[in-house]
């Protein structure tokens, strides 16, 4: 098992270093600066600004103090926020998006399982055709219309929560909802459907053979069976919910990282993309090794490559 | 005399499909005293898989349906009875041994949990005593260690030794019958060997009725007391194994014998079958279901169903033939002589 997450976390700095190689000559290959918004430079400042971020340097000297500067974790001062590190930047807004993030993924992988046993159990029947309605609803509105009609009516309307900010949990139920209806939509199909071919399984119907009561049967021995797709499911998860805040932070006004992440973009901010791209690839990587390790935690036959048994 | 453990009475169930209604049992009685073993034999889609799920009301109602009939056990009917209510039965007084040990057990639990909660479910004792329970049900199935098995899954076992784990699970609660479903059918001959010794063992040992569900004939002769031929979701013959094997009387049976192949007798001809294929149970026949693929079928076959006739105080078979008018006709001298190679050889296996 070791043997295994050592060889996992060497991979991950392989992929790391590639990350940062497509990074950097992405935004070496995009045009504009993250000075070009500010008129009548005169050139001397322009050519002091660059001198000052190492942007007059040759790519490959630039590239060497990115990755320098990765390695050590230090990406640098904003080139838009005079006198802000990107640093200080993560550490201020993550979390806030990490305690977002948290809660709908919860909140999605609590919905989603319900729902997909509901439907299972009722195969055919109402509480199926309910559960899957919800489902397939919650695929297909994007969770930006989902947040604006949850700010009219639930926010607005009823008054039953805050529009919009970041002050306390209260603030944070509506967007985390927002971003985990459609994950939750599709953790209910996939947990449906592989319940459904669970349940048709031998196992079960020994289980049944046992006298063992319905529910017992499923949580005992379906679901745990069923899990594996949903599983699958948690890499995709991690990204979605990730790259979902981003608009989700706009909306409801959340100073979260995601939208650091967008506009460092358009800002041309060098250090504040280069920091939130490596920061974020981090998180999936490791989310991804995770899944991986919870296969093996789940299903038995499942034995990590590598890993002694 | 024998106590009755459990008599099925014109049990008939149907299934709903998009094409129709399926009868897939059309009244099928039998009875069975404690200790004996009734093989049910017959072809695939006979309905022979579904009477035992039956009993065990394993059906899945929709799409399955009692349209009928009664299932005794121990003077009690279990067709009206509630999912709960037959939960209680279900591994206490009747257990299952499945066709397929890859696929019967839960790859993702400890086999010994597997063995555990049915008596869990069933008895009240401690969880100790269950697992000292369980390890003595696996020593008793003969699987060595048992102490190191209880704790491993499903996949670090052998199909055969899977096979032990499943009787172990069904003997688990202690049931009064035991309903395998083919249990070496996906077993290679010589774990098959071992497993139908295990079960008469056990039956032995315990004294457990068991129904039995296979379409080898061979395991017949090894294992049952009594048998049944069914057809088409009907009992066709129904008589002791030497009734059914040495004075064999509706001709199903004789083509079910006949497809034997013959090791015994060095003759060289092709090996017997039964030409057609089985009726569909959306629109059963009108007359005897075999008519069709019965070489012997008269006039009548294909108008009225036969009734059963009674052959002697154990046997009997729902053939026209046995009607006094009827053409005596006698058993094919090629498949009498199968079936005495046959015996020999099971008899020889002891």
């Amino acid at each position: 098992m070791l043997r295994y997450i050592f060889k996992r976390l060497v991979y991950i700095l392989i992929a790391l270093f590639i990350i940062i190689t497509a990074t950097f000559f992405l935004m070496q290959l995009a045009p504009g600066s993250p000075f070009a918004s500010e008129r009548d430079f005169p050139p001397q400042i322009e050519e002091q600004l660059n001198a000052k971020y190492g942007l007059d340097n040759p790519w490959y000297i630039q590239y060497k103090d990115y990755l320098v500067d990765t390695v050590s974790f230090d990406f640098g001062e904003s080139m838009k926020y005079k006198g802000r590190s990107t640093n200080d930047i993560i550490s201020e807004s993550f979390p806030i998006s990490l305690t977002l993030g948290i809660e709908a993924m919860i909140l999605s992988i609590g919905l989603g399982i319900f729902l997909g046993v509901i439907a299972a159990l009722y195969h055919n029947k109402f509480p199926d055709y309910l559960a899957s309605t919800i489902a397939v609803l919650g695929i297909s509105v994007p969770s930006f219309i989902l947040a604006g009609l949850m700010q009219y009516f639930l926010a607005y309307k009823l008054d039953l929560f805050p529009v919009s900010g970041w002050k306390g949990f209260n603030y944070s139920i509506l967007p985390a909802l927002a971003i985990a209806i459609t994950h939750a939509g599709f953790i209910a199909k996939l947990t449906r459907s592989s319940m459904l071919e669970q349940s048709s399984s031998d196992y079960v119907k020994m289980a049944r053979s046992k006298g063992l009561g319905k529910w017992t049967i499923v949580i005992r021995h379906t679901l745990r069976n069923a899990l594996m797709p949903v599983i699958t499911y948690l890499g995709p998860l991690t990204a979605g919910v990730v790259t979902g805040s981003f608009i989700i932070e706009q909306i409801f006004a959340i100073p979260g990282l995601g939208r650091h992440f967008v506009t460092s973009i358009t800002n041309r901010d060098y250090t504040v993309i280069m920091g939130t791209t490596v920061f974020y690839s981090i998180i999936l990587l490791f989310a991804v090794l995770i899944v991986d390790i919870l296969y093996s935690v789940i299903d038995p036959r499942i034995k990590l490559k590598g890993a002694k048994k | 005399m024998k106590k009755k453990l459990l008599e099925v009475n014109d049990l008939r169930v149907n299934f709903k499909t998009y094409a129709g209604i399926v009868q897939a049992v059309r009244g099928v009685s039998f009875e069975l005293y404690e200790g004996e073993t009734l093989a049910i034999v017959g072809e695939s889609g006979s309905g022979k898989s579904v009477t035992s799920n039956a009993i065990m009301k394993l059906i899945p109602q929709p799409p399955g349906l009692y349209a009928g009939g009664e299932i005794i056990l121990d003077g009690k009917n279990l067709i009206p009875l509630t999912e709960k209510q037959m939960s209680k039965v279900r591994g206490n007084d009747i257990a299952m041994i499945f066709q397929d040990p890859m696929t019967a057990l839960n790859p993702t639990m400890r086999v010994g949990r597997q063995i555990t909660e049915v008596i869990l479910k069933h008895q009240k004792i401690s969880a100790s005593e269950a697992k000292e329970r369980a390890i003595k049900l696996l020593d008793l199935v003969g699987i060595p260690m048992p102490e190191k098995r209880f704790k491993q899954f499903p996949h670090e076992f052998s199909g055969g030794m899977r096979q032990r784990v499943v009787i172990a699970i069904a003997l688990a609660a202690d049931p009064k019958l035991l309903i395998a479903d083919e249990p070496t059918t996906a077993l290679d001959v010589t774990i098959q060997a071992q497993i139908l010794e295990l079960m008469k063992d056990i039956q032995k040992k315990r004294g457990t009725s068991i129904i039995f569900i296979t379409h080898d004939l061979g395991v017949v002769a090894n294992v049952a007391d009594r048998v049944a031929v069914m057809y088409a979701g009907q009992i066709v013959e129904y008589g002791t194994v030497n009734d059914i094997f040495y004075n064999p009387k509706h001709p199903y049976t004789w083509g079910l014998l006949g497809s034997m192949p013959d090791l015994k007798n060095n003759v060289k001809e092709e090996l017997r079958t039964i030409p057609g294929s089985p009726p569909d149970l959306i629109h059963p026949p009108k007359g005897d279901a075999f008519a069709p693929r019965n070489e012997y079928a008269m006039a009548i076959d294909y108008e009225e169903e036969p009734p059963m006739f009674q052959v002697s105080d154990t046997h009997f078979a729902k053939t026209w033939l046995l009607h006094p008018d009827a053409p005596q006709i006698e058993i094919p001298e090629s498949i009498s002589r199968r079936i005495e190679g046959y015996l020999k050889e099971a008899q020889g296996n002891g």
